[in-house]
């Protein structure tokens, strides 16, 4: 009987993902017949949206109202609001992740808009229990046409000039396959659905039986017809209960329908179904273990040829495809061949339905063409990396598939591509994950899986297998050794050219891989005892101490402040990095995006805890505590930064004697002519500098290299032992345009050196455009602001959430009334003797760069001016190089590796913005330990690490009540505000109160007790 | 199949169609490594060594699994491959235990062998050194997991050669054991200590546990010999060092058992055994007198000499007083050929008696309904599409062929088993005719009726075997499935009538329709296989007459295998061993009866026999089972007895004389087995000082005698053998542990 006609159409995903889904989709039919509405409405079940990470989903038709997350308690205003008055449930309804704009409408929602759904066409729009509406939406009707008017030549030929290729990874022609299936001499033969699903991650072929079985099922007939089979089976893996029910229902309907059986539609086609339920083991999705385990043999692979096309179920010819192959078939023979030839790329065609799954906002199913890129798919459907953290890398084809990092964000998806790219399309997997996850880790948890999965027939990936993951333990147990990298390079080659199938051959892809790609990690585990992503524990103190550049030992010196023993506090702080006032004023805090409380709730104010500690002493002068007695050989820090001073300490703890070269007349660098007042006070500045001259050091202020010194003067004639360059990164990089040296164009790094030498300009009235998104142009336009500018702008070329500065600082200066523009690049600077104004370009993004970012492209016709009297370049600095140019030649200024940093030649090291590029103050003082130890070790002729030389940590027990603090939110930083920061440059935050730093320091979760 | 041409390192080899690319290697002697592979296994490429690599191909293939093709151009070496091959081993190596010297198999094992060949000079991979427990719990063999590197021949062994399917992997990846059953030790499990699984890994994770570190097989011999297990005469190879039996292997050379043997065949041939007789006995010594008296003093020792003197002198004057016939000659089906051949010479031509014996034997002639009786070999059984196995269980004995007709099923032969329910083989028949044991027909009064029925002739009659058979032939020749043959087919045709199948259905419980259903799978049969054993007289002929009446018999097709209870059963009959049959299983009303007395110089002739005996002489080899009442009581009530054995025995208390002589691994000289094929013994080790072979000892006691043949050695003997029994004279043509058939004409 025919469904009578309702007015509206409810559908509520039934997928497993949407568990709930179920009862949603009970409990709106239950409130439609309560709200009397059950001769109107029609509330259906469906399989997988796909939006998984929003489900779950409730779409309602005719309008396409798209409900995200829709519980329970959502249902009765759902049928009142909606179905009953024709209201729209704001609270129910999609997001924009970054404008929070809703988003009424499922044809509206983004996440969907850059799909092309063919294999996915049914899922979520019909209950995948009930055949007719399969056959509403064309089911069968390709069926029809093979029967009726094709021979299976014709079916063969279609599916070929189609180009379909396996969706199972592989990627053979499917009508290739077919041909060879049925040219193959004897009988009978056999079609088989590879429904063996097994990777991490990944759900595709799950959500298209559980959501439209009917098109699997249809596929193979279609196939069965061509290839000359009558006898089938659906090899889907028992851990798939719904996926099963749902087949076994589908085929139970076909029957009734006449659609499997004798003589189907009246033909002399005959052909049935059995669905074999497996017991989960991975390597049986390779076909020829596959088979072996239908005819109830152990799952293992065996050798080809010969392939299963001549001798596969029962030693017959024998026809594999994966669900996703078969779903694509029927519309590929109702629509056509050259339409499915028309979607995709060259030797890719039609789409690729993928799970995408791990670090990403939008977890789900999603169905691309073939020929999208990598980057689409994360930042454009996937809706980019949760948390604003940085995206790192995406794992295809699951464990056996291999990692793709950032500058494979333009690799095209298709078969080819990806293997180029040393990844596989695998069965469609797609894991994503951010600077979060250890890629030695990941590699380590892939190789684990696939290693317990080898069936250990074959001996490459039954022992390759076991041993590389044995040498992957070693490196993330910190007990690498450089030559593991090699051992792991011969293993790979062992395992992908002697394995027997293809699970050996590709077990160590994500090995290789990431070590292609990541090798730097696996250096640092290696070599340096560091994970970076501080996930490996026995690399890992406490994730915060992990993230600090410096080392510092977080967990214990906040204990120590909860505990009041400030003094020990800061003894723990100064063993890394002895600028604690400064740093509990300027640092970025790379601790603090760390903190492992910070994915509780909030992260421990740990800069602002430290910054108390260190005001708690101010008044109490620290020396040094010598730590070796005076062995009489000189050393030379040329620049008195951060990195020179922190390498002049070490070594005169250490019994050097050392003489600091600064080409200023006052001592600090960048802190003090980089880093403006209102955030770093001078007075705490001096406070903080003498404390580390009162170590001995001699100091010559004034004294420039290059121009009264050279560094052959120092080490051949001055007696130096050794010397440290540590001469920073001043030199503004030029912005390229023209108009940029009309007098008004003021170099940002020497305007905020101007200002902090007393130069400061009157900005009364005039108007100021900073160019630049990084730490000194958010700096210069904040000085530019308090000079007393009118005006003040602040152009950058990318988004907002692309700025290199502190999040914090821009925000402040927004607060301060700073204009953003965003997307914008300057492209002339006009006046006519000086600065009249800035013609700038709109800018749209593009393609992703090397850093993961997207480039800018510039949009034609949208040029702008902006009325400036002043600009203030600031898109980077570099080094000066140009004093050093009979020393040293430039092009060896490079971040040193190993722990300790290797000499430019011999006896002279660098430390810095100098080796690093523009940088923070903790990466200053950690290159200036570095440094120091190199120093050490070239002059005594040891070879201590950092972490040796700086000495070990202790741990502080715990002395309160954590369970006190579980519920404590993190305390707010006291401000100035705005007003009173008006034409002055007084310190913005003003710091805790005792009692709250005390408290905030005891939010620490203390990892490091783990 | 067709010849094909494939380019291996640059030289042409051929092949045929259906062989893989190892095949034609060694078709070329083209040398591939390997270590997963063994001939007459499945090739299942796991152990990755004979990658080669194929023109065309993406990466490697293994050359035991990838089939040949016609033009293909194959390289078996190249620094990849070698890089391949040393990766592999250098894994295998560092994956478990393979410190070679502490190992039983070092310098035997075919890791270490590769390792010296593709030079593993040091290790690359550390040790992962998982320490497993070793499985000793089988009384022959220990299983140490720490040696294994999972070719899984062992298991493949087991399920395709043994089809016992006892082994197998479990768990997986680079935990996988192989383990018995579902985790069962060994010992307790479904295994049935064929050894296969030792012999054939090549390692020393199956070690054999009586010749372990006994010798490597530089320090030892091997020599190829005739199992004496039972009547199938398996190829064996006995493998000694300094003149001691270390233990028996199979030979895979052999192309009757394939290199399997069974519990008994391996092991139980050289454990437990009764203790030796080293020297000729001879009861009171000195004090033998004349006339008949009995001695009562013990055993002394004597020279063969002295020994023999004294039998010729007793038998020479017992016969002469008492007439040939009072002197009994019992012969055990252990002995050879050539030694039952002399001994009944001994008895017809020099003693005048035809009161002879073998042991097991009924000793009453074969129906004259006969039949050319070739014999179906391993081969054949498994072949066959039908077999019908009357009165045996071959899981308990003739286990080899048990395993043969395994592997037939498994290929789809139809099982008809007629045999009571306990049958270990119940479970794979396809039909089974369930009776209780046969009965035994009483044996008219000769000495052979009760030395073969242990004293149990008194078994009530119930319907035989034979009967069941004979039921079967009635059925087919009713329904027309078969016609007789010759002449006097159609008396024969009358006789059938007694057992129709109503009748034998009757009195058996079987179902008349199933004995239907036996005669027509027998009879629509391509290529059945009867084997059948047991002590019904004229079981054996039924049997063949089933063979020949199924009208598909033309001496190659129709099989059948008599099973009898000795390694030369057969050869006993037709050497003459029991009074029925004259040499070359002639029976006294046959023409044949004069060609034998042209060749022997005088005309044998039947005696009665006699009731009791005067004087017996036990011929017993290296039978090792104890002596049957019978045996007992004839020896009792004799007064003169001669055992010549080389195992002490009960029959040792009655003996008066005792001559030594060797055991199956000492000997030379050939037996008949079950199948029709005459096998040649070799020796392994040399007897014990002054023990002589039986055939040597009789040569020497006939040449006593101043009547009867002079031979002057085996040759002679073998000679004359080859005048009067077909088949037998081409069996010192090959060489040892090879096989003649043997076409025997009844008619």
């Amino acid at each position: 009987m025919a469904d009578p006609i309702y007015r509206a159409h409810v559908l509520a995903c039934a997928g497993t993902g949407c568990r709930g889904a179920g009862l949603i989709q009970e409990a709106l039919a239950a409130e439609v017949v309560k709200q009397g509405l059950a001769d109107e409405v029609k509330v259906s079940q469906t399989g997988c949206r796909g939006f998984c990470s929003m489900g779950p989903i409730v779409i309602i038709y005719p309008d396409g109202i798209f409900y995200c997350q829709v519980q329970a308690e959502d249902v009765p205003t759902v049928v009142s609001e909606t179905l009953l008055k024709g209201r729209v449930v704001d609270k129910l309804l999609y997001r924009e992740p970054v404008s929070a704009k809703a988003v009424p409408y499922y044809s509206e929602v983004p996440f969907y808009q850059k799909q092309l759904r063919i294999a996915l066409r049914n899922c979520g729009m019909i209950d995948p229990e009930n055949i007719e509406e399969y056959i509403a939406r064309d089911g069968y009707q390709a069926l029809g046409k093979v029967l009726s008017t094709m021979t299976p030549e014709d079916v063969i030929s279609t599916v070929r000039h189609s180009g379909l290729r396996g969706r199972g990874g592989a990627g053979f022609l499917t009508g290739l396959k077919w041909e060879l299936t049925r040219k193959a001499p004897a009988n009978p033969k056999y079609i088989i659905c590879n429904a063996d699903e097994g990777d991490p991650g990944a759900f595709m072929d799950r959500s298209i039986i559980e959501g439209d079985p009917h098109s699997v099922l249809e596929g193979m007939l279609i196939a069965g017809y061509a290839i000359g089979a009558a006898e089938g089976y659906i090899y889907c893996r028992a851990e798939y209960p719904l996926a099963v029910k749902r087949l076994k229902i589908a085929i139970a309907q076909a029957r009734e329908y006449g659609l499997l059986g004798e003589n189907i539609l009246g033909t002399n086609f005959s052909f049935d179904l059995k669905v074999k339920e497996g017991a989960g083991a991975f390597v049986c999705g390779e076909e020829t273990a596959l088979i072996a385990s239908i005819e109830g043999k152990r799952g293992e692979p065996r050798p080809r040829p010969p392939f299963p096309a001549v001798a596969g179920l029962w030693g017959k010819p024998t026809n594999i495809n994966n669900v996703e192959t078969w779903a694509n078939v029927p519309p590929i023979i109702l629509t056509g061949a050259d339409w499915f030839a028309s979607i995709g790329t060259e030797k890719s065609k039609g789409t690729k339905v993928f799970a995408l799954t791990g670090k990403i906002n939008n977890t789900g199913l999603v169905e691309v063409p073939m020929g999208i890129s990598l980057g689409d798919i994360v930042f454009g459907i996937g809706g980019g990396i949760p948390g604003g953290r940085k995206f790192k890398a995406v794992q295809t084809g699951g464990p056996l598939g291999g990692c793709l990092p950032v500058q494979a964000l333009n690799v095209p998806i298709d078969y080819d591509s990806l293997t180029e790219a040393g990844a596989t399309m695998g069965s469609g997997g797609m894991i994503v994950v951010d600077d979060t996850t250890c890629m030695v880790e990941l590699a380590k948890y892939f190789l684990r899986f696939s290693t317990a999965e080898s069936c250990g027939q074959c001996t490459p990936c039954r022992v390759g297998g076991k041993e590389m993951l044995a040498v992957l333990e070693r490196i993330t147990q910190g007990e690498g050794k450089l030559e593991d990298l090699d051992l792991i390079q011969d293993l790979s080659k062992t395992m992908a050219d002697g394995s027997l199938c293809a699970l050996g051959r590709l077990t160590p892809s994500p090995v290789t891989s990431t070590l292609r790609y990541f090798k730097d990690e696996y250096i640092a585990h290696i070599v340096d005892k560091r994970c970076p992503a501080g996930v490996c524990k026995a690399l890992v103190r406490a994730k915060c101490v992990n993230a600090c550049p410096a080392g510092v030992d977080v967990p214990s010196y906040l204990e120590l402040v909860g505990e009041g023993r400030y003094q020990e506090a800061l003894a723990v702080h100064r063993e890394r990095n002895p600028f604690p006032l400064i740093c509990g004023r300027v640092c970025p805090a790379f601790c603090e995006s760390r903190c492992r409380r910070g994915e509780v709730d909030q992260p421990v104010g740990i800069r602002e805890v430290k910054r108390f500690m260190a005001d708690a002493e101010l008044s109490t002068p620290w020396t040094p505590p010598r730590q070796a007695p005076d062995n009489g050989r000189k050393v030379a820090v040329i620049g008195g930064g951060p990195a020179g001073l922190t390498a002049a300490l070490r070594l005169a703890q250490w019994g050097y004697r050392v003489t600091v070269f600064e080409a200023l007349p006052v001592l600090g660098g960048m802190l003090r002519v980089g880093i403006p007042e209102y955030r770093l006070p001078h007075d705490i500045l001096d406070t903080e500098i003498a404390h580390i001259l009162s170590a001995g050091i001699e100091v010559k202020t004034g004294t420039a290299l290059g121009r009264d010194f050279s560094v052959d003067d120092l080490l051949e004639r001055q007696g130096f032992s050794a010397a440290i360059l540590a001469i920073g990164a001043h030199k503004t990089r030029g912005m390229g345009v023209p108009g940029e040296n009309l007098p008004g164009v003021v170099p940002g790094v020497k305007f905020l050196k101007d200002v902090a030498l007393g130069d400061r300009p009157d900005f009364t009235a005039r108007r100021v455009a900073v160019v630049g998104g990084g730490n000194v142009a958010v700096d210069a336009a904040r000085t530019a602001w308090r000079l007393g500018a009118s005006e003040v702008h602040l152009v950058y070329r990318r988004e907002r959430a692309d700025m290199p500065a502190n999040a914090e600082e821009v925000a402040a200066a927004e607060r301060e009334g700073i204009i953003l523009h965003t997307l914008t690049d300057p492209t002339r600077i006009i006046g006519d003797g000086r600065v009249e104004g800035m013609i700038c370009q709109h800018q749209t993004l593009g393609e992703f760069d090397a850093s993961g970012r997207r480039k800018f492209v510039p949009v034609k016709g949208l040029d702008f001016t902006l009325d400036v009297d002043v600009v203030i370049p600031a898109i980077g600095q570099t080094a000066d190089t140009s004093p050093l140019e009979h020393d040293v030649e430039s092009e060896t200024f490079q971040v040193a590796r190993d722990g300790t940093i290797k000499p430019l030649r011999p006896g002279v090291f660098v430390a810095g913005d100098a080796a690093t590029g523009p940088a923070t103050v903790v990466e200053a003082v950690a290159t200036g330990n570095a440094s120091a130890v190199a120093v050490d070790n070239y002059i005594q002729g040891t070879a201590n690490t950092v972490a040796s030389k700086l000495g070990s940590y202790r741990t502080i027990p715990l002395a309160h009540n954590m369970e006190d603090f579980a519920e404590a939110k993190r305390a707010v930083m006291p401000v100035l505000s705005i007003k009173e920061r008006v034409g002055n440059f007084a310190e913005v935050e003003r710091g805790f109160s005792e009692e709250v730093a005390k408290n905030e320091a005891r939010r620490c979760l203390r990892c490091d007790l783990e | 199949m067709s010849e094909i041409i494939l380019k291996i390192d640059g030289r042409e080899a051929r092949g045929q169609t259906g062989d893989t690319i190892l095949e034609v290697c060694e078709k070329n002697s083209i040398y591939v490594p390997t270590l997963c592979h063994f001939q007459g296994l499945t090739n299942v490429g796991t152990c990755r060594m004979c990658s080669v690599e194929v023109q065309g191909a993406r990466g490697f293939n293994t050359a035991c699994t990838t089939p040949a093709q016609d033009g293909m151009v194959v390289k078996t070496e190249s620094p990849a491959l070698t890089e391949l091959r040393r990766s592999v081993l250098q894994l295998l190596f560092a994956e478990r235990n393979h410190y070679c010297m502490f190992c039983e198999m070092s310098g035997d094992c075919e890791l270490q062998s590769l390792a010296y060949r593709y030079q593993i000079d040091h290790f690359k991979y550390p040790f992962m050194f998982p320490r497993y427990e070793v499985d000793s719990s089988p009384k022959h063999f220990a299983l140490d997991h720490n040696r294994c590197i999972l070719c899984t021949r062992c298991v493949r062994a087991c399920a395709e050669m043994v089809v016992n399917e006892t082994l197998g992997p479990t768990r997986r990846g680079s935990a996988t054991l192989i383990t018995a059953d579902l985790d069962e030790a060994i010992g307790g499990s479904s295994c049935v200590s064929c050894g296969t699984c030792v012999q054939i890994c090549p390692t020393g994770a199956l070690i054999d546990k009586h010749s372990a570190y006994g010798g490597r097989s530089t320090q030892t011999e091997m020599t190829a010999t005739v199992c004496a297990g039972c009547s199938l005469g398996c190829a064996v190879n006995v493998v000694s060092r300094s003149n001691r039996v270390l233990r028996v292997d199979g030979n895979f050379n052999s192309d009757f058992n394939n290199g399997i043997l069974c519990e008994q065949g391996r092991y139980g041939q050289l454990q437990n055994l009764p203790e030796r007789h080293p020297f000729p006995l001879i009861r009171g010594k000195g004090g033998l007198v004349h006339p008949l008296i009995r001695w009562s003093s013990g055993l002394d020792k004597a020279s063969l000499d002295e020994a023999l003197d004294l039998v010729h002198q007793e038998l020479r004057t017992r016969a002469r007083a008492n007439g040939g016939n009072a002197i009994a000659g019992v012969v055990s089906p252990r002995a050879t050929n050539e030694a039952i051949y002399l001994f009944q010479r001994l008895f017809r031509s020099v003693l005048g008696s035809n009161n002879l014996v073998t042991i097991g034997e009924s000793g009453l002639p074969d129906r004259s309904y006969t039949v050319r009786y070739w014999g179906a070999s391993l081969a054949d059984v498994e072949k066959a599409d039908h077999i019908l196995v009357i009165g045996v269980d071959l899981t308990r004995d003739h286990q080899v062929l048990g395993f043969a007709l395994k592997r037939a099923v498994r290929k789809g032969a139809s099982l008809t088993l007629i045999a009571p329910a306990d049958n270990g083989l119940s479970d794979l028949a396809t039909l089974r005719l369930s009776t209780s044991r046969s009965d035994h027909t009483p044996v008219e009064g000769s000495l052979a009726g009760v030395a073969m029925h242990n004293g149990s002739s008194s078994t009530p009659p119930s319907v035989s075997y034979g009967a069941l058979v004979h039921s079967l032939m009635h059925t087919i020749v009713k329904s027309g499935g078969a016609k007789p043959k010759r002449d006097n087919d159609s008396s024969f045709v009358a006789e059938l009538t007694r057992y129709e199948a109503t009748t034998i259905s009757k009195r058996t419980g079987i179902p008349e329709v199933q004995i239907a259903e036996a005669a027509s799978a027998y009879a629509n049969a391509k290529s059945p296989v009867i084997i059948a054993a047991g002590d019904d007289d004229g079981l054996e002929v039924a049997v063949l007459s089933l063979a020949a009446l199924a009208g598909n018999y033309d001496g190659k097709k129709a099989r059948v295998l008599w099973l009898g209870k000795q390694v030369n059963s057969r050869g006993a009959k037709e050497m003459g061993g029991t009074s029925a049959y004259l040499p070359g299983r002639v029976t006294w009303d046959s023409p044949l009866v004069q060609r034998i007395g042209r060749v022997w110089g005088m005309t044998p002739v039947v005696a009665p026999n006699a009731p009791r005996a005067d004087a017996v002489y036990f011929l017993l080899s290296d039978e090792t089972a104890p002596p049957s009442e019978t045996m007992l009581r004839l020896a009792k009530e004799a007064r003169f007895v001669i055992v010549q054995t080389a195992h002490k025995s009960a029959l040792d208390e009655y003996a008066h004389v005792i001559l030594p002589t060797t055991t199956w691994v000492e000997r030379q000289g050939s037996v008949t087995s079950a199948d029709g094929v005459v096998r040649r013994m070799a020796r392994a080790v040399n007897p014990p000082e002054g023990v002589e072979e039986d055939w040597a000892v009789l040569l020497e006691l006939m040449g006593r005698f101043s009547i009867g043949p002079r031979f002057k050695d085996i040759d002679e003997v073998a000679k004359e053998i080859t005048r009067l029994v077909p088949g037998y004279g081409r069996q010192h043509e090959p060489p040892a542990g090879t096989f003649t058939p043997v076409c025997v004409d009844f008619s």
